[in-house]
């Protein structure tokens, strides 16, 4: 045997070549050529002569006005398509078994990656490569920024990887194949829109995984033609020229590489760690760990600028003329949308690192059969409850810079807040995490998310019920406080009590129950998270005194066998 | 050549493989029997490296699983139960992948190949899509596949699982020719005849145990314990009866018709004195065998103590 085919040689992977067979036979490559070539083409001259013979455009501004609906067309054609057609081919081998065999083979898990990554999407590639020359077209006659383009399409293909990936992704974690398309379809539009919308809110690294700043800072500029510029042209093109960071600024295609670079990198671990070991979790303990710091890091270079200078993105900015009230409210909702932004993260991460009970298991007889004192702190089978714990770390951490750096600037209120306060919101994150980890690692999927659904959207809707038939305020207020998004709320609003003016004071103290309504909302979760927590304890324990009384056994019993061949 | 100690499957709170201690020399084709649901599959997949075991050890060729899967990936040929194929691959094309992907030299690939396509009898269908064959053909199409990289080890599971008569027989030659190149074959099954007739070694699985397992002729000694004899008299059976049935070693001796079956703990020499004396006493003996105890007599011995 020679030795196995090298992940960057493409083109001679047999997975490539594999998919290129399977997906361009004769007959494809001529139906979805001539699909593909009937579309841009009447996309093209559509736009080109509507303008040329009816709109008196020049050609050459009708050939700049082309590109746009082009590369559309090649955003639906490689994120649309291609991710579709790699989630949907990874997951069919993952249910046919088929993958097994590639298991097997010598080449590396990269290696194979690359493959799936490349041979899946082969019939896009070449739909793709169809509509090249139209775009050559536009960018030789249109007298685009040739260099521009250039970068575009580098920042485009990252993204279109990262798209691709998550397909992967998809195909390789959802249990049942049939989830694994529509985990696929969720992921590409969290990716594409939920993000971008948070993104808004000043959390400008949330904008940057899709290829639409690029465009908008690159290349919405060079095909603008005078008099049909809109307002709507010129705010994407103001807010898409530098990105704050920190103190500095950086330009929009770097950052969209830079941030898509970091999922990439993500997406691209839960694969080849699903490669080696299809049981394993989609990430290992200490990747969540630098996945959490990374968002965390990203989390505050994204709001530095906000709440140091009042100056950002997006909603992260205040006018100068901004009333106390206003200042006051933006930071709290960007505080609290910090919040959201980091308990949603972590809870993702823990439902992911935490082991449950059969895992758990698994790990104390491996653990109690080579010696161990107990399961390794990194193993899948470990508790995730350390973990939980320094996801709260870094979120603190990240908390108490935001809330210095609001403080040392003075823009949003005069004077100092109460820091025993600012503890609302930390512990009833802390005991979110806590609880959350502990029924996870307690219960099955299952009883998991029924017992979130009944802690966290009963109340809701018990309290919009009540809300609608009672016209009494306060019942339904009482009614949240399971819930940790209200509990939230109440917290934040009782460690900024004393830095809001009577006036303000009078709305957001919730008519003077904001005191009462953080202590049943920490009551609450604390409670939970003290309840589950003894209980998986003494479980655990239980388990550990089984395993290992089975163990003395055992070795009690080598020892009986051993005298008894003696004598 | 194959070894595991200790090996332990669990699925949540049952335990697919239970302490499984198996040693397979090289060599040596050894049939893993059992009912569905005995822990075959999952014994198979561990050992192929494709499942972590709770815990135990498992050696393949010397090479240690846990240590150096990829070690065990080059001496092995894995064909699953149902073996999948790309339906939309034509059969050269899918040899041609994993001789690619098993990274066989560019200038021998198509060689290899076609000798794998003449192998699974399949020169007919070299052009034609993989969706286009039967089950049987799929079968030896991935048993094909199996052997491209000349592995030391194959592992089958259920390879015969519904298969046709003729199909079943058209791998079972395949198989055979397989036993005749020397390669180590672990081949699981539940029908216990598809392995009985080219098998040297054989291990009988029942809830996640190997209740038995060692070389087919040790086993059936072990199992059997004492001879069962046939004798065929043409006439005088109440004589011959009461001769047999008081002949030194004879535990019991049934009649039905002209044939007398006797329980016998005696050796090869008093198995011949006791033919002598039925001749002797004149009777007219028109057959003396003593039934052998087949792969199937073992099962169901071993079967009806075990299965519940």
């Amino acid at each position: 045997m020679s030795s196995p085919v090298a992940s960057w040689r493409i083109w001679s992977n047999p997975l490539v070549i594999k998919g290129m067979r399977q997906r361009l036979r004769r007959g494809t490559l001529i139906s979805a050529g001539a699909v593909t070539l009937i579309i841009t083409a009447f996309i093209f001259f559509f736009v080109y002569l509507a303008l040329t013979q009816r709109g008196k455009f020049t050609a050459e501004n009708a050939a700049k006005m082309a590109f746009l609906p082009i590369f559309i067309l090649q955003c639906f054609i490689m994120m649309f398509l291609g991710t579709g057609g790699v989630a949907t081919g990874i997951t069919e081998e993952r249910a046919e078994g088929l993958l097994d065999y590639h298991r097997l083979t010598p080449m590396s898990p990269t290696t194979k990656i690359v493959g799936y990554l490349f041979g899946l999407a082969s019939r896009e590639y070449y739909m793709f490569s169809l509509t090249l020359p139209f775009v050559a077209f536009s960018v030789v006659f249109g007298g685009i920024n040739p260099l521009k383009v250039l970068q575009l399409y580098v920042v485009f293909f990252s993204s279109v990887i990262l798209y691709h990936l998550a397909g992967l992704v998809a195909g390789m974690v959802a249990k049942k194949p049939r989830r694994a398309s529509w985990t696929a379809r969720i992921m590409v539009i969290t990716l594409y829109l939920l993000l971008p919308m948070l993104g808004k809110l000043g959390f400008a690294f949330l904008s940057y995984f899709t290829v639409a700043p690029t465009f908008n800072g690159l290349i919405r500029e060079e095909t603008l033609i005078a008099g049909l510029t809109s307002v709507h042209d010129l705010n994407a093109i103001a807010t898409s020229h530098l990105v704050p960071f920190f103190s500095i600024s950086i330009s929009p295609s770097l950052y969209t590489l830079l941030m898509e670079g970091v999922l990439i990198a993500t997406f691209f671990a839960i694969v080849h760690r699903k490669w080696r070991e299809e049981s394993n979790h989609a990430i290992s303990k200490s990747v969540s760990l630098m996945l959490f710091g990374t968002m965390q890091f990203l989390v505050v270079g994204s709001l530095w600028a906000f709440f140091s200078t009042g100056k950002g993105a997006g909603f992260a900015q205040i006018n100068l003329n901004a009333s106390p009230q206003e200042r006051v409210a933006r930071m709290m909702l960007l505080f609290y949308v910090f919040f959201a932004i980091s308990a949603l993260t972590s809870l993702l991460l823990i439902y992911i690192v935490t082991p449950i009970r059969d895992t758990f298991l698994k790990g104390l007889r491996r653990a109690r059969k080579l010696g161990l004192a107990g399961i390794p702190w990194t193993s899948d089978a470990a508790p995730s409850l350390a973990y939980a714990g320094t996801y709260f770390l870094f979120t603190m951490m990240s908390y108490a810079v935001l809330a210095s750096l609001a403080q040392g600037s003075q823009v949003f209120y005069r004077g100092s807040v109460d820091w025993t306060r600012q503890l609302y919101p930390l512990l009833m994150l802390a005991s979110t995490m806590i609880y959350v980890q502990a029924v996870r690692e307690y219960w099955s999927s299952r009883a998991f998310f029924g017992f979130l659904g009944i802690v966290w959207v009963l109340p809701m809707m018990l309290a919009m019920l009540v809300g609608i038939a009672v016209r009494d305020a306060t019942t339904p207020l009482y009614l949240l406080t399971p819930t940790p998004p209200a509990g939230f709320v109440y917290a934040m609003l009782h460690a900024f009590e004393p830095v809001l003016t009577p006036s303000d004071a009078k709305a957001l103290t919730l008519g003077g129950h904001q005191p009462a309504l953080t202590y049943v909302s920490l009551i609450w979760s604390v409670g939970f998270a003290v309840f589950f927590s003894t209980r998986l304890w003494a479980r655990e324990r239980r388990d550990i005194t089984r395993e290992m009384s089975k163990a003395r056994l055992a070795s009690s019993d080598g020892i009986a066998a051993v005298r008894q061949t003696e004598s | 050549m194959i070894e595991t100690r200790d090996l332990r499957v669990d699925y949540g709170d049952v335990t697919a493989v239970r302490g499984l201690n198996l040693s397979i020399p090289k060599g040596e084709i050894f049939g893993l029997i059992g009912p569905n649901g005995a822990g075959k599959t999952s014994t198979i997949r561990v050992l192929a490296t494709l499942q972590e075991p709770t815990y135990g050890d498992v050696f393949v060729g010397g090479v240690d699983a846990a240590l150096n899967p990829t070690g065990v990936h080059e001496l092995l040929g894995y064909m699953p139960d149902f073996a999948p194929i790309y339906d939309n691959l034509k059969v050269w094309e899918f040899l041609d992948l994993f001789a690619a992907a098993y990274a066989l030299p560019r200038a021998t690939r198509k060689q290899r190949v076609d000798e794998s396509i003449q192998l699974a009898n399949l020169e007919g269908k070299r052009d034609t899509l993989c969706e286009g064959l039967s089950r049987g053909m799929r079968q030896r199409l991935v048993l094909a596949k199996t052997l491209l990289h000349e592995p030391k080890v194959l592992l089958l599971d259920e390879p015969a699982s519904g298969l046709d008569p003729m199909a079943r027989i058209e791998l079972r030659r395949m198989l055979i020719k397989l036993v005749e190149t020397g390669k180590t074959v672990l081949v699981s099954s539940h029908i216990l005849t598809e392995l009985a007739d080219f098998c040297t070694s054989m291990g009988i699985m029942e809830k996640g145990k190997m209740v038995v397992q060692g070389k087919i002729s040790e086993i059936i000694a072990q199992m059997s314990g004492h001879k069962s004899l046939v004798v065929e008299v043409l006439e005088r059976v109440d004589e011959a009866h009461a001769l047999i049935r008081n002949f030194n070693g004879v535990r019991a001796c049934s009649v039905e018709k002209r044939e007398l079956r006797a329980d016998f703990d005696g050796d090869e020499a008093a198995v011949a004195e006791l033919l002598r004396a039925l001749v002797q006493q004149g009777i007219p003996v028109i057959a003396f065998h003593e039934e052998k105890m087949d792969v199937e007599d073992v099962f169901l011995k071993v079967g009806a103590k075990e299965v519940s």
